[in-house]
């Protein structure tokens, strides 16, 4: 009785911590008045949803179909609410579920229960639970139904059916993620059954969504280039490992390694994790997890370890303490910091009055200009995946950064650009790294350019066609 | 000799050290071209409270990476003025070296005189002895490195242990050198398993803290220049064609006058006889760092006249346990006398082949200060252009350029977080060995360049062929040039 007693309060006591590091980045945005979602990738996903909702298919803005899944029809449902505020609870909500199932998943795979408690923490104080669960996405949705597949399906359960089959219709890479894992599951412990009772149903239903909505991604975006910038939060990445975690848990890896065939299936399963994380961001949030586990054997190696000096014992688990938590306040001033920002929103709102036309910007800004001014982007994420990207970038680049006024013109005609949107950032290395560099020579001196808005750094032109 | 004795000795080795250094160092008000960078970073904190991490002056404007605790530690002296305090602390924490060398030389000997004579080198470092008026940080890396080391070989008393680990802290808050003790103390866990020699759990247990501790506080500073230069950010992203040079004019006989003979040939037996006949553990804790100075010079990973005076001091450190060795010896010959000769004679040619070379390289160094005629300039600019204008100098020449004209430049010698050091550079030193105007003038505007400054002294240019009244002005006409910038291409 004692024991269940104590396992829920450290229950709710890791739920309350999630929490609280949740709504952080929510308070002190609303505080500095700023929208309190960041991320281009949410606002296309809001603008999807409410087209969704109308029973609209198509981006008319990019002249493409829209990235559907499940997601997007749950999201739909918030439109009826004029106050995309709520998601706030809608995205904390999922945060706790995931821990919760974490915490659940790890209790039967571990018998200490302290190293169930410290990774259920590290998760909880992770850079990836943080933009789960501050930035709403497709990831975030499909991450719980994994958790919650993975509980029902280690516990044969056969209500896993279900959830796999959301996952499968929520987001393909963790879909994909999911299904690798059973499948050498199956392999490991041979369990037919279960394994074809949940593999079948929902690849069937994969690829029965995909047939259904031209919009579902179904391969897209799994491979991408790796890099140091893409992979580790402390390098700038917006869905990435902290560095320290992955420090930390190359140490746990040691440490089991000495043990490996007791904890086979966990270091294949790693492996397999290990490789998609380099190529994309399903494979970082579950080598997240595993970077959990690992980093907690570390840190209950060093409390449990005997110590010939104390005081390095103590020195050494602050250093660790202190670590993670540097690693989650950089994040959190990462997401804090990140765009929209209220003078972003102000220059867009001053769009929105004016008739629909192209704009140009950063392709940063291209979802932002989307949703907020309701205007056209003349690049956005998204069209990384179109087939004339290419060439759309190359006439951007040249736009940018050509001194020629007829050449700019000319381009600008072209892409039926009226507008300019630019930012303090752009002029500060994000394109240009120079005053008076390329278009912004050009639109200081020529009279083809007319400011319109201008604050705090954002100014908005006018292309004026003679 | 008795205690008394010995730390009455000690107090006038460090006096005299310190008494030469700064009377010398006294001799001119100037510092350093490198000092100004510092000058300005301590005037910053007096000024505002913090050092200038955004500097609006260097590079036309950039941000600078460092640990500032050496700034601070002057600037709190600052009620003594600014630019005595600059002289006077950096040439105590060096002469200061004497004590730690002492301690350590004692710790290894156990022979207070051979220990005094070691203190004694290690104050006369020609290599060492010339930085009087650097302004460096590395005369408290050197001292706090020292210190720390020291205290790691008794950490087996807790008040060592506990003063290891402060100045370990104070060490990582100084300088990224912190890497440097690492290196050594990780060498040293090495040698000693190779060596089948009891690894002290504690021992492990404090350079494994130590490793992870100047790691992360360096990656938390370091970051952003790891994003920008990658692996390149080792090297603090110094064009390749100053990193080539390292060793380009240096021959053994030059090494050997910056280090001096005795503690080489000293040192050199030291090593042969720690690994070869018998193996001391806190010798070899002082030959670790020795041999991973070495590497990382070997690989460039360190500035020359930096890994020079490290390992300058280990040598001595080394050079210590050798002079021990011999004294020993001769004490039990039948002349134990001769032992004492022997010590007389080591220290008398020290003093031929060290302290002489160290006051000439000293007084040397006086005229490696502004000049004159380039303080008049300096005030000719400052009070002649605008506080926008750029100004394209050497790189030796930046830090001073922005101390005493205050004005932006185009390049100086931190090259972390500039993206294009190598094409700067590149760019730069054409500018002055260029006989095409208009290529000259291309480079010029690349930069925004408004005057260019031109003193002679760095570089072996005795003038700049292109510059013709079309494109520039002749604003300043000493033995300095500066020229007005007025064509753009």
């Amino acid at each position: 009785m004692k024991k269940k007693l104590r396992k829920k309060i450290e229950l709710i006591a890791l739920v309350v911590s999630a929490l609280l590091l949740l709504l952080i980045p929510f308070t002190v945005r609303h505080l500095n008045q700023d929208p309190l979602f960041t991320g281009g990738e949410f606002y296309y996903d809001l603008r999807a949803s409410e087209d969704l909702s109308k029973g609209i298919y198509w981006d008319y803005s990019q002249d493409r179909p829209h990235k559907i899944s499940f997601y997007h029809y749950l999201l739909s449902l918030f439109m009826s609410f004029e106050n995309t505020n709520l998601l706030i609870g809608f995205s904390i909500i999922l945060g706790i579920i995931s821990l919760i199932f974490l915490y659940l998943i790890l209790n039967e795979f571990l018998d200490e229960r302290n190293l169930v408690i410290i990774s259920s923490l590290l998760f909880a104080l992770s850079p990836i639970f943080i933009y789960l669960f501050t930035i709403p996405s497709t990831f975030s949705l499909a991450t719980v139904f994994s958790l919650i597949f993975m509980y029902l399906f280690i516990k044969k359960n056969y209500f896993s059916v279900p959830f796999l089959i959301l996952v499968s219709i929520t987001d393909s890479s963790v879909f994909l993620l999911n299904l690798i894992l059973i499948i050498s599951y199956y392999f490991y412990e041979g369990d037919k059954k279960i394994f074809l009772m949940n593999a079948i149903p929902s690849v069937i239903s994969f690829f029965l969504f995909g047939y259904l909505h031209e919009g579902f991604q179904m391969f897209q975006n799994l491979f991408m280039n790796p890099s140091f910038t893409n992979y580790f939060t402390s390098f700038g990445a917006k869905a990435g490992i902290a560095f320290f975690y992955f420090f930390l848990g190359v140490i746990g890896l040691f440490m089991v390694w000495k043990r490996k065939r007791e904890f086979l299936y966990l270091l294949i399963s790693l492996l397999i994790v290990f490789l998609f994380s380099l190529f994309n961001v399903a494979g970082r949030i579950y080598f997240n997890f595993y970077l959990c586990i690992f980093s907690s054997i570390t840190i209950f190696f060093l409390i449990k370890r005997t110590w010939a000096i104390q005081l390095i014992k103590k020195f050494t688990l602050l250093l660790i303490l202190c670590i993670v938590i540097f690693s989650t306040a950089l994040y959190v001033d990462q997401v804090i910091n990140s765009e929209p920002k209220k003078e972003l929103l102000s220059a867009l709102a001053f769009l929105e009055a004016k008739p629909e036309e192209v704009v140009l910007s950063h392709q940063s800004y291209g979802h932002f200009i989307e949703y907020f001014s309701s205007q056209k982007s003349f690049l956005d994420d998204y069209s990384v995946n179109q087939d004339n990207y290419f060439i759309l970038k190359d006439v951007e680049q040249r736009i940018f950064y050509s001194r020629n006024l007829e050449t700019t013109k000319t381009l600008l005609i072209e892409g039926n650009v009226k507008y300019l949107l630019i930012t303090e950032e752009m002029k500060k290395g994000l394109i240009w790294k120079r005053e008076g560099e390329g278009l912004l020579f050009l639109i200081e001196n020529s009279p083809d350019f007319d400011r319109l808005w201008a604050n705090k750094g954002i100014q908005v032109w006018e292309v004026l066609y003679s | 000799m008795k205690k008394f004795t010995a730390v009455l000795l000690l107090l006038i080795i460090f006096f005299l050290t310190f008494f030469s250094r700064t009377i010398i160092s006294l001799q001119t008000d100037e510092f350093s071209y490198e000092a100004y960078f510092a000058l300005r970073q301590i005037e910053n904190i007096n000024q505002e409270g913090f050092p200038l991490f955004d500097d609006p002056l260097s590079y036309g404007g950039r941000t600078h990476l460092f640990p500032p605790l050496f700034y601070y530690l002057v600037a709190f002296f600052s009620f003594l003025g600014t630019g005595l305090a600059a002289k006077i602390i950096p040439n105590l924490l060096s002469s200061l070296v004497v004590v730690a060398v002492y301690l350590i030389s004692y710790h290894i000997t156990k022979l207070r005189s051979v220990s005094l004579i070691s203190s004694f080198f290690s104050g006369f470092i020609p290599i060492f002895f010339v930085t009087i008026n650097d302004l460096s940080v590395y005369s408290l890396v050197v001292l706090v490195m020292l210190f720390a080391l020291y205290f790691i070989m008794r950490i087996e008393e807790n008040l060592y242990l506990k003063l290891s680990l402060l100045f370990i802290v104070i060490l990582v808050f100084s300088h990224a050198s912190a890497f440097l003790l690492i290196a050594g103390l990780l060498l040293f866990l090495l040698l000693l398993r190779v060596e089948s020699l009891e690894v002290g759990k504690k021992e492990t247990e404090l350079i494994l803290f130590t490793s992870f501790l100047v790691l992360w506080f360096n990656f938390i500073i370091y970051k952003k220049a790891f994003l920008i230069h990658g692996p390149l950010v080792i090297w603090r992203n110094i064009p390749l064609q100053i990193l080539t040079n390292y060793f380009f004019d240096l021959n053994i006989i030059q090494s050997i006058y910056y280090v001096g003979i005795v503690p080489i040939v000293f040192g050199i037996y030291a090593i042969y006889h720690v690994l070869f006949i018998t193996k001391r553990r806190s010798v070899f804790m002082v030959l670790s760092m020795f041999l991973s100075i070495l590497l990382l010079l070997w690989l460039k990973l360190v500035e020359f006249k930096i890994g020079l005076i490290f390992l300058s001091l280990m040598l001595v450190l080394l050079s210590s346990h050798s002079i021990k060795l011999l004294y020993s010896y001769f004490r039990k010959t039948k002349a134990p006398h001769s032992a004492k000769w022997f010590l007389v004679g080591v220290c008398l040619v020290f003093v031929l082949t060290a302290v002489i070379p160290s006051f000439n390289l000293a007084l040397s160094s006086l005229k490696a200060v502004p000049s004159d005629s380039e303080l008049k300039a300096m005030e000719w600019l400052k009070d002649n252009t605008g506080t926008n204008d750029v100004v394209l100098a050497r790189l030796e020449e930046g830090y001073m350029i922005n101390y005493f004209a205050n004005r932006k430049t185009v390049i100086d010698q931190d090259f972390l977080l500039v993206e294009d050091s190598q094409q700067r550079y590149e760019d730069v030193q054409s500018v002055f060995s260029l006989r095409l105007k208009t290529e000259a003038v291309r480079r010029l505007n690349k930069y925004g360049v408004d005057y260019l400054y031109f003193s002679g002294k760095f570089g072996t240019e005795e003038k700049i062929y292109y510059t013709d009244p079309d494109c520039f002005d002749l604003a300043f006409n000493e033995s300095i040039k500066i020229y007005r910038v007025h064509c753009s291409i």
